[in-house]
């Protein structure tokens, strides 16, 4: 055996695909319910020529309100819901309790519609995350069966929440597990499936939002795309540092403020809605009708900067909501402007304003969410737009940089921190996959000779000082010899006895990531491993020894060398 | 076996728990879908009204904003996507309007409305071929109603293109059908009389005015467009007497100059010809001696100065006739050579001439 087993699910395969459906049906009725109360809420409290006191009174109102349910009854269910859920994930087994989930309901659903301009997709994947573990413990799934199902209701939440299925799918692989290649991908895409179908069975098929058929006017054009891709990730550093900075700040309030706190976000949003309406709430209205057509210059400045203090303000103060939403609204208006310039300099050359609102609304979110895969998939599946691609490729990799350069923290992490939690993340995860065995590995060390007697190859391992070391000549692996198969067989004259020249041994790799070579170290009990080629694997690259693996990841070991 | 068969049962019962939850859920979305469907359209609607109203009372702009928000809410009723981007046509955001106009044209490529308004959008853009393209589908193509007074409404639009744009034979074309279509719109039936004329069929439209003077003999702009139609046939006293119905009293002198000038009349006598070409011949000469005079505009005056100053012994033929005429078309062509504009008092003699010069 060269790598151990993941441990094995105590669940029938049948009770997982059963309650894969079962999830994307329920999260994808709930979350199209949250969507639609949530609506239906804000246009009863904001109507058409509604007085502009309203826009003020409303929003304080319901954050005071919100804020007094979040701090008594539902602790749990505050802020976005991204963090709470991988909290769940990673910390808690996949244990969301049911009280948790009708928390995040209750709550964001009245305090989106009151105006708070948070977004609702991170409680719509908490509250997802949540019914699925509750029906996995319903069912009397293992807590690590449980802890599988969660990405399975996040996906399908997604799915509902923004219409986009292939996205949840991603997002739930790239942001939640990390792992693109988990082995939950199947019952994560049939939830994500099954959610967004119930979705288009009560909504019918309508994209999230309506685009106009862009094109690429001019190849210069991806100049200024890439000059959005710039702009968005720097407005998303902005954005992450602005909100991490004023949750610290309110965190330094004592605890009994807790309750009051989310009124200070839902005044200051209320006090911007008195002149821009549009920074209220989710927006996506607005987004719609930025992404048809030309705005103002100074209308779409003007809210892109309004936005980016109103969120961070609603979500530091403790409101409940997400920030999705509220990064594709700022990444639209950031596009929106950056093409209005474009556009009345050089009119023959670039597209529709339009056209940049979308492309910024897929930069914003890579570079606040910091999931560049997703968002692409994302923004293409929202526009159902595939010639916009390449531009959005180009923007969202750009802003991914910028912004992965000037905050090293992606969000997330950055929020967990600030908890006291240490969450694993896709991209430390990547960091780490990231060092390759070539990377550590050393060609130096050779391997023992074939002939060397038992007694010799005992002393030259134990100067060593390892458990294990390759055996072969100049030119060819016969395989390893361990510490042990030199004790129990000592009266062998030579390694040659021990080791035939067709042996089978555990190697690595030059293009292994040290976590496969840590795998294959522990489940073949040796310290050191051979580093040999893809072509022949009696042919050496070179060595890797346990503490070269450690030394790469920053722990030194007593002894090592 | 007992415990399994509890199990089994409790996992049963869970089952049904779940099913009626789901069935609970799928009630209340089906609720909620239909509340916020009827509200959202009520609102949708409301904006259009608003919108269409604005735009009726010519504030485009104001227009394009509540019908942006009527389209952005219900994206399915084609009437809010034809007017805002009629809105925003006349509030000149005409990048917009094309790629709103592209989205409909791409699902309903025969919508009369769409492609009337993709028509106009082409005229203001001056891209002439394209928009009369789009008149035609405009035309042919479907209408939910009125379809009658739109075609007619997208033919004259077509037609009034081709007349700017001198494409007499296209605008003939259309004129034939409209002509047909319009026979109880006396408005649009005034305008084909006029487009006739401008078509080259003076013969048509002198009939679609006495057609229309028979309707309605008080409209003094019928015999105006008569005594035009009259005048580009060549006659000048049916002109006159239209022109003086009219109370065109310039435009009827003018006919009565003309009349009196014509050397092409039938059933002129030789020698009334005679007279009108040396009349002609005098009005080309002084027209050109008014002109700044070069060295061959002076041999040419000299000759017509000989012709006229000649006594004619014998009886006077056409050919001396046709001889002063010619001699007079000569000194019209260097006159137009060197004088840059014609002045108001050469009128009848630049008609004369342009008719001599056809025939």
């Amino acid at each position: 055996m060269v790598s151990p087993e993941p441990p094995r699910s105590a669940t029938p395969r049948n009770l997982t695909i059963f309650l894969s459906l079962v999830i994307g049906v329920m999260v994808g009725l709930v979350v199209v319910a949250f969507i639609l109360l949530t609506g239906r809420l804000a246009a009863r409290m904001y109507p058409a020529g509604g007085a502009a006191w309203r826009r003020v009174l409303i929003p304080t109102a319901g954050a005071l309100v919100t804020g007094f349910l979040l701090s008594r009854y539902f602790p749990n269910a505050r802020g976005s819901g991204i963090p709470q859920t991988k909290f769940a994930l990673f910390i808690n087994n996949g244990y969301i309790s049911l009280k948790t989930v009708i928390g995040k309901f209750v709550c964001c659903s009245g305090s989106l519609a009151s105006g708070i301009a948070l977004g609702r997709e991170g409680p719509s994947v908490h509250i997802g995350a949540g019914i699925a573990s509750v029906l996995g413990r319903r069912f009397g799934l293992a807590p690590e069966d449980v802890k599988s199902l969660v990405p399975v209701g996040c996906s399908a939440a997604l799915a509902a929440a923004f219409n986009t299925p292939i996205a949840a799918v991603l997002f739930s692989l790239e942001e939640i597990l990390g792992d693109l290649h988990a082995p939950v991908l199947g019952s994560v895409v049939i939830a994500s499936a099954t959610s967004w179908m119930v979705l288009h069975l009560v909504l019918g098929d309508q994209p999230l939002f309506h685009v106009p058929p862009y094109q690429l006017v001019n190849p210069l054009e991806f100049g200024f795309y890439a000059v959005l891709g710039l702009v968005g990730g720097l407005a998303s550093v902005v954005f992450v540092k602005l909100l991490l900075r004023i949750r610290t700040w309110f965190k330094t309030f004592p605890k009994s403020t807790e309750w009051i706190q989310p009124v200070a976000g839902g005044l200051l949003v209320g006090l911007m809605g008195w002149f821009m309406p549009q920074v209220l709430g989710v927006g996506y209205d607005f987004v719609d009708m930025v992404l048809g057509g030309d705005f103002p210059l100074k209308t779409v400045v003007a809210l892109a900067v309004l936005k980016l203090i109103a969120t961070p303000a609603c979500y530091g103060s403790g409101n409940a909501g997400g920030i999705f939403g509220p990064s594709l609204f700022i990444g639209a208006m950031i596009g929106g402007s950056v093409g209005s310039v474009a556009h009345s300099l050089f009119p023959h050359i670039t597209a529709n304003p339009g056209a940049y609102a979308l492309i910024g609304m897929g930069a914003a979110f890579a570079g606040i969410v910091r999931t560049p895969l997703t968002s692409v998939i994302m923004i293409f599946e929202m526009t159902r737009d595939y010639s916009i691609i390449v531009p959005l490729m180009i923007a969202n990799l750009i802003s991914f940089f910028v912004s992965q350069k000037l905050q090293r923290e992606p969000i997330y992490e950055a929020l967990a921190l600030q908890e006291g939690v240490f969450l694993p993340t896709g991209e430390s995860r990547r960091e780490v996959d990231g060092i390759r065995v070539a990377q550590v590995m050393k060609t130096g060390p050779a391997p023992l000779g074939a002939d060397l007697t038992v007694p010799a190859a005992n002393q030259r391992l134990a100067e060593m000082g390892r458990n294990a070391w390759p055996v072969g000549d100049a030119d060819r692996l016969y395989g390893m010899v361990t510490v042990r198969d030199l004790e129990e067989r000592a009266s062998a004259t030579s390694l040659r006895q021990l080791v035939p020249p067709d042996a089978a041994f555990p190697y690595v790799h030059p293009d292994h990531s040290l976590a496969v070579a840590l795998e294959r170290m522990g489940a073949a009990a040796v310290d050191a491993l051979p580093v040999v080629s893809r072509a022949n694997i009696r042919e050496s690259r070179g060595i890797i020894t346990l503490a070269d693996v450690l030394a790469a990841y920053g722990v030194e070991r007593d002894g090592a060398d | 076996m007992a415990p399994i068969s509890t199990a089994r049962t409790n996992q049963l019962g869970l089952i049904a728990i779940v099913a009626a939850v789901i069935a609970s859920l799928w009630a209340i979305d089906l609720v909620l879908a239909r509340v916020d469907s009827q509200e959202t359209r009520a609102q949708a609607r409301k904006y259009y009204q608003d919108g269409t109203r604005l735009l009726e009372s010519n504030r485009a702009l104001d227009a394009v904003d509540q019908l942006r928000k009527a389209y952005a809410m219900d994206r399915m009723d084609r009437r809010y996507a034809l007017r805002l981007a009629a809105a925003l046509i006349q509030a000149n955001k005409f990048e917009e309007a094309q790629s709103m106009l592209s989205e409909i044209l791409s699902r309903t490529p025969n919508d009369g409305e769409a492609n009337l308004l993709a028509a106009r959008l082409a005229v203001r853009n001056g891209q002439a071929t394209d928009a009369a393209a789009y008149y035609h589908r405009a035309i042919y193509g479907t209408w939910d109603q009125d379809a009658g007074v739109r075609t007619k409404q997208a033919r004259l639009e077509l037609a009034n293109l081709l007349a700017a744009n001198g494409s007499e034979k296209d605008l003939l074309a259309e004129l034939l059908p409209l002509d047909t279509e319009a026979q109880n719109d006396i408005g649009v039936r005034k305008q084909v009389a006029h487009l006739f004329l401008v078509a080259g069929a003076p013969g048509r439209a002198e009939a679609a005015y006495r057609s229309l003077i028979r309707v309605d003999s008080e409209d003094k702009s019928n015999y105006e467009g008569l005594g035009h139609a009259e005048l580009a046939l060549g006659n000048y006293r049916a002109a006159a007497t239209a022109f003086r119905s009219a109370g065109a009293t310039a435009q009827a002198d003018l006919a009565d100059e003309m009349a009196g000038l014509d050397p092409t009349l039938r059933l002129l006598s030789s020698a009334e010809k005679f007279r009108r070409s040396v009349r002609i011949l005098e009005l080309a000469r002084d027209a050109l001696a008014r002109c700044p005079v070069d060295a061959q505009s002076e041999g040419l005056l000299d000759q017509a100065d000989k012709e006229l100053k000649a006594r004619v012994r014998g009886n006077v033929t056409n050919e001396l006739a046709e001889e002063r005429l010619m001699l007079a078309e000569q000194l019209w062509q260097q006159r137009k050579s060197n004088c840059a504009s014609s002045g108001s008092t050469d009128e009848a003699l630049a008609r004369l001439m342009q008719k001599l010069r056809a025939s």
